[in-house]
């Protein structure tokens, strides 16, 4: 029985969120993106640098490493985003392979930024002792 | 499968919500349109089945991004970690990815395969989104 793919993976959209409804009731929030994570612990503290380090001229660099790793995120976030839609979009039905395909540039879009995340995690570490790392992780 | 992607929009833009409001409405809808339109006991136990399955999958699905989300906040938190620690923690994205992929193209055949097209169209249209 060959049925247009959009509406049945509409109908099986909402059975992924109602798995979510079983996320909410519980008492920790659902798991989050890697990315998401990783944006929201970095945009909490572009603004806090200063408190933690006095010389300014390090402080710009760290905060410019927060503000790249915000960056980062969003466009990454961006990029997803367009290729999510395209699943609900285009021919029906969809080829297995081009379903595949989307999912590939989700991912590479994942990797990517994440690489580059663990790059500037690494600098982070060289413009910050071991106190004022402590200190900004502190902040939430 | 959208039914991964969708969610995967909402975790990626928001990072963190579903509005249970929609979605407990949509479950129950979806579980009373069934029962209303299906009315071959095969194809009913079919398609309940591989709902249950989606959402099972959905679920370790995301249980397993979550997993590589949490070791690298772990890395985060310390001052010791390293390039090759945080590599460590990637190692299942790609896969992770990949297998959703095959599990919504998996589902998604066996659902079309299940309902009739008439009784898929009242579903939709019973358990429509807003």
């Amino acid at each position: 029985m060959a049925l247009p793919i959009g509406r049945s993976l509409g109908l099986l959209a909402g059975v992924a969120l109602a798995w979510g409804a079983t996320a909410c009731g519980a008492k920790e929030p659902p798991p989050q993106l890697p990315t998401t994570g990783a944006h929201d612990r970095a945009a909490s503290r572009i603004e806090l640098v200063d408190l933690v380090i006095g010389d300014r001229a390090r402080a710009a660099r760290v905060r410019a490493i927060y503000v790249e790793i915000e960056r980062l995120m969003l466009d990454t976030k961006t990029a997803e985003a367009k290729e999510l839609q395209k699943l609900g979009l285009g021919p029906c039905p969809r080829e297995p392979e081009q379903t595949r395909e989307i999912f590939r540039r989700f991912r590479t879009a994942e990797e990517r930024a994440l690489r580059r995340y663990v790059a500037l995690q690494a600098a982070l570490r060289k413009e910050t002792t071991q106190e004022e790392f402590a200190r900004l992780d502190a902040i939430k | 499968m959208f039914w991964i992607a969708l969610s995967a929009l909402i975790m990626t833009l928001t990072g963190a919500g579903d509005d249970t409001y929609v979605i407990r409405k949509f479950i129950a809808h979806a579980h009373e349109s069934v029962a209303a339109h299906v009315h071959d006991e095969g194809r009913k136990r079919a398609a309940t089945a591989t709902l249950g399955d989606a959402s099972r999958a959905f679920e370790k699905h995301r249980l397993r991004v979550g997993k590589i989300s949490d070791c690298v906040a772990k890395l985060d938190r310390s001052y010791a970690a390293t390039q090759p620690d945080y590599e460590r923690c990637l190692t299942d994205l790609a896969p992770a990815w990949d297998s959703a992929a095959e599990d919504l193209i998996v589902l998604d055949a066996r659902l079309r395969d299940a309902l009739a097209p008439p009784e898929l169209a009242e579903i939709m249209r019973d358990t429509e989104l807003p």
